[in-house]
């Protein structure tokens, strides 16, 4: 007897597990209320006599890496939360895990409202692969105009709008330099490598590491190797299309080869610090703020968190990667970028957001939360931006035309997929595990391998 | 005695239930995608079966999978070496009565209670060839010759990951081999006494056996540990430098981030056989000593 | 003079260990007092300005509350279901060695080896209409260690004389009788450590719940010290203190139960 009633209870709780699970899939928000609320975040659950009331009580959802997002929004979120009536959930993912996380939400249909990949031309299609079914279409957005046209390059696909960048114009990963130890010392910033090579020498033998490079990061040193793109399609011109049409490859090309053995030439100097590959970037900014480093490769707004962290009364400046000779501005017409879910449940709410946060009052609103960056990349002459002296002195030094090439891995197909594969290779080459023409070869293998998985034709696929 | 009504059936069916259809059925359903050619861009051109193809691949590619997986055997037999006999000699220790046992049983147990992206933080910050505390305190004892790359040379780049790994899990090798060990009955110590036995002896014909049970537990949980390795090295080196640390999951998880989902898969799936082969042999043969006593 | 000497050698020995395995945490504690550049030096110094303020920031910030509870809910009612349910299941199959007994249990034993993969389980949840919710994240988490307690506890109960079994049901007892009022008290210090293994990776883990749930209410306590990270912008001295905040509850967990392991509630009985 005892044994049947206690079957019984075991299996009706087993069911009530699976019926109750049933309910909470069908309504997430009543699920989510039986369990004690005590969160410090005030939820707006009445409806206030907003202009728009359609929206009253609704959630929308934001998926977004921590890597592009930190305070910035929130005041603006904040805001449309009030005026809608609404709750935004922004989910901030850990970086290393962002992509994988997407990718799988993508595949199993449980995205959230609005997403965001790192974009450029080529990364709809090799990340969301295809927007027509996963992302909602903003074609004819008004918001569409405030966005310069390099950066409409990567928010559409076959001529539809689908994505929304707003970020900032400032030098990405270009030389970062104490300008106070150069102008002591009496060095000066160099333009050719061999220049670079002599400079590095006379500050090493100051005690001073000349050029920074947290390889153990694993994603910083093969910017070096990236940001120079313009070297390169250069020596060879047409090479940026070769590559997109596989008639070009990365393997036996001499002015890649170039770069990296004086890469390693550098590296084997010690020029790096002793330890570089073991080495992250965690104490950067105190190491510049100490002298221990005179040069890293960092963004302009860089020079602001050197100074407010470590307190130092040094200046900084910039110079371009002299690696390569190089004399290329690294454009970029990428970066984060949101999209609208076409599953949302609520399509117009999200059409609302992406309005609501290309107003002039929003995005001044976002530059101004962020501590980062000096600047938006807007077409809204009523945007204040904040452009460091330093970035307007090291922009005027180069030409327009020094600034037209995009970098390598942003502008030709798969190569971004890549990067830490390729990183691994440098370094395995810079231990002489391998030749400077294996890491070139590995790169031309890997990119086959991606255009053979997405059917592209130039592959003879 | 009435073994059915007295061991009922049904005490094994939620386990069951919910093993088969939330572990099993998504993990198999994933080693069937090993056969196919499913990538992140499936959603235009559909997945399609290929065979053995991708298993062909990974031992033909260019890619050194093939010393990813030697690295993970060698992972696994190493690292357990290394953690398994301190352990038992420490639980031991313990066990024989040391002034403040508590806690030190605490202490020791500590470490694998943290997340494994803080060990890499701070271990990272520790290894570190200029600041790092190893070094400086090497430098200090006036053993500055004993200096190194810690994570970054590639004779000693392992030697730190099984370190690190020691550190963070022979406290909980040990708790398993402290429980064994407290359902020893103590006479069974105090007459090996009165025969003379040493320590070794003891060892050998009182803890030993009666440990079997918490030794294949550590064998089983180590050799899968080991075999399952990830976190450990993807927060110390991901696989670097260069290469050097690969281990089958780092390259599988490479894969996985590409969007090469059938190949990533496949690679899972070779790590799933040896898993298989080598843990139903050990289990097999722990089964028949437990069977001799 | 030997016995002393041997003493003095051990203690010595487990000092030294304790520092090892201190020193980390340590490093952990004291810079969670520091400022963000102060912090990210990582160095054993004392903090040159003392910030608790870190701890109420971090708190804030990473919506520690929410997450503490949820955490808790997730690690406490998975695990208690798992290792109870368990429990009786490796108890049947220890006892009960019939064929279908003996593969069942290398059977579930095979999960030990199994990887997990998110996309195949997210498909499998959404038959079950459980994605997204607390419910399809607590039954993942159950699936996941019910190899791992199998063994575990089949294991110990193999230590666990049969007459018991014998004499409970002379006595007159049914099975769930025998199982939770005999058998269970007995087995305390092996659900106990069972309890507190898989408490500890359902805590830590934040992956699952991460690819489960769209929706941040739902995220544990792991996830927040995230908040803290970004390329370049790393707030080191709040990573510290979420660390620090994180992991405690597990400590105290495993201090509670150390007590019922350290009580070896089996040796009186299993003795005779």
């Amino acid at each position: 007897m005892f044994k049947k009633i206690a079957a019984l209870v075991l299996c009706v709780s087993m069911s009530t597990f699976l019926f109750v699970g049933c309910g909470k899939g069908n309504d997430v928000s009543t699920g989510t209320e039986n369990q004690p609320d005590t969160s410090q975040e005030t939820e707006v659950t009445e409806a206030p006599e907003s202009e728009t009331p359609d929206f009253a009580g609704q959630e929308l959802s934001i998926l977004v890496s921590a890597g592009w997002m930190d305070n910035r929004y929130d005041a603006t979120i904040a805001r449309f939360e009030e005026e809608y009536g609404v709750t935004v959930d922004l989910q901030t993912i850990p970086a290393d895990q962002y992509s994988d996380i997407l990718k799988s939400k993508l595949s199993t249909d449980t995205l959230t409202d609005i997403f965001w990949i790192q974009s450029d031309p080529f990364a709809i299609g090799s990340q969301i692969v295809d927007p027509e079914k996963y992302c909602l279409d903003f074609t004819g957005a008004e918001w569409a105009s405030v966005m310069p046209t390099a950066r409409l390059a990567s928010c559409s696909f076959n001529g539809k709008l689908f994505g929304l960048q707003l970020w900032h114009n400032s030098p990405e990963y270009v030389m970062l330099y104490n300008k106070s130890l150069f102008d002591e010392n009496g060095w000066t910033i160099p333009a050719t490598y061999a220049e670079f090579k002599d400079l590095c020498a006379k500050i090493a033998e100051k005690g001073v590491t000349p050029w920074f490079v947290p390889g153990a990061d694993g994603w910083q040193h093969q910017l070096s190797f990236f940001q120079i793109g313009g070297v390169y399609e250069e020596a060879t011109p047409g090479l940026y299309d070769g590559l997109n049409n596989n008639t070009a490859t990365f393997a036996d090309n001499a002015k890649m080869l170039e770069v990296l053995e004086q890469f390693k030439e550098l590296a084997n100097l010690g020029y790096f610090g002793e330890d570089w590959i073991g080495t992250d970037s965690t104490n950067m900014a105190n190491d510049f703020g100490d002298r221990n480093i005179a040069m890293a490769m960092a963004n302009s707004s860089y020079i602001k968190q050197i100074q407010e962290e470590t307190g130092t009364a040094d200046e900084f400046g910039l110079f371009l990667i002299p690696l390569g000779d190089n004399t290329y501005f690294p454009t970029n017409p990428g970066g984060p970028t949101m999209f609208g879910s076409a599953s949302s449940e609520h399509p117009d709410l999200v059409k609302a957001f992406f309005s609501f946060v290309t107003t002039t009052e929003s995005m001044q609103e976002i530059l101004d939360n962020s501590p980062q960056y000096t600047n938006m990349d807007v077409i809204d002459a009523n945007v204040q931006q904040h452009w460091l002296p330093e970035e307007e002195a090291f922009m005027s030094t180069i030409p327009a035309e020094k600034m037209e090439i995009g970098v390598l891995q942003t502008a030709t197909k798969y190569t971004n997929n890549y990067w830490m594969n390729f990183g691994a290779d440098m370094v395995s080459f810079c231990l002489g595990e391998i030749e400077a023409n294996d890491v070139l070869k590995n790169m031309d293998a890997n990119r086959a391998e991606a255009a053979k998985a997405a059917g592209d034709s130039a592959w003879g696929n | 005695m009435n073994k059915k009504r007295i061991y009922p059936q049904w005490f094994l069916v939620i386990p069951l239930i919910a093993y088969v259809i939330f572990f099993l059925i998504p993990s198999l359903l994933g080693a069937f995608y090993s056969f196919t050619d499913w990538s992140a861009y499936s959603a235009n051109t559909g997945v399609k079966f290929v065979g053995l193809q991708n298993y062909i691949d990974i031992f033909t590619s260019n890619k050194d999978y093939v010393s990813g997986i030697t690295n993970t055997l060698m992972f696994t037999v190493i690292s357990n070496i290394i953690k398994l006999i301190p352990a038992l000699f420490l639980a031991i220790l313990l066990q024989e009565g040391v002034k403040g046992k508590g806690l030190y049983r605490t202490l020791f147990y500590l470490p694998s209670i943290l997340p494994f992206v803080i060990i890499g933080l701070v271990f990272k910050s520790i290894l570190n060839y200029n600041t790092g505390l190893l070094n400086m305190a090497l430098e200090t004892l006036q053993l500055g010759f004993l200096k190194q790359k810690w994570l970054s040379d590639l004779d000693f780049v392992w030697k730190s990951i099984f370190g690190v790994d020691a550190w963070r899990g022979i406290g909980y090798v040990m708790t398993i081999f402290l429980a064994g060990l407290n359902t020893i009955p103590h006479s069974y110590y105090e007459a090996a006494q009165i025969d003379g036995a040493g320590f070794w002896s003891r060892l050998r014909h009182i803890t030993l056996p009666m440990l079997s049970g918490a030794i294949m537990i550590n064998f089983v949980f180590g050799i899968t540990y080991g075999l399952k390795v990830f976190d450990i090295i993807y927060v110390l080196t991901n696989g670097g430098p260069g290469h050097a640390t690969e281990v089958i999951t780092t390259y599988s998880y490479q894969l996985y981030s590409n969007g090469q989902y059938g190949m990533s898969t496949a690679l899972n799936t070779v790590l799933l056989l040896i898993t298989l082969v080598i843990g139903v042999f050990v289990v097999r043969i722990m089964g028949k000593k437990e069977v001799q006593q | 003079m030997r016995q002393l000497a041997n003493k003095v050698l051990k203690q010595l020995v487990c000092l030294f260990l304790s520092i090892i395995v201190i020193l980390p945490f340590y490093m952990v504690l004291i810079n969670s007092f520091k400022s963000k550049g102060e912090a990210a030096r990582m160095k054993l110094s004392l903090p040159t300005e003392w910030f608790f303020s870190n701890y109420i920031e971090v708190i804030e910030k990473g919506r520690l509350i929410r997450g503490f509870f949820n955490s808790v809910f997730y690690a406490g009612i998975s695990t208690t279901i798992a290792v109870v349910t368990c429990a009786m299941a490796a108890f049947v199959i220890c006892r009960n060695r019939t064929k279908i007994n003996n593969f069942l249990y290398y059977f579930i034993l095979c999960g030990l080896f199994f990887p997990v993969n998110y996309v195949t389980l997210i498909k499998v949840l959404n038959v079950f209409n459980l994605t997204n919710s607390r419910m399809g994240i607590l039954i993942v988490f159950i699936s996941s260690m019910i190899p791992f307690c199998v063994f575990t506890i089949r294991n110990f109960i193999l230590s666990v004389p049969v007459e018991l079994d014998e004499a409970a049901v002379i006595d007159g007892a049914g099975p769930l009788k025998l199982f939770f009022i005999i058998i269970t008290p007995l087995l305390k210090p092996t659900l106990v450590t069972c309890f507190i293994l898989q408490f500890m990776s359902v805590w830590n883990d934040f992956l699952t719940p991460l690819y489960l749930s769209s929706d941040s209410k739902l995220f544990p306590m792991t996830m927040s010290v995230y908040q803290f990270f970004g390329k370049n912008k790393n707030y080191w001295n709040y990573i510290y203190a979420d660390i620090i905040l994180t992991c405690l509850p597990v400590i105290v967990v495993y201090l509670l139960g150390q007590r019922y392991i350290v009580g070896g509630l089996t040796s009186g009985a299993v003795k005779e």
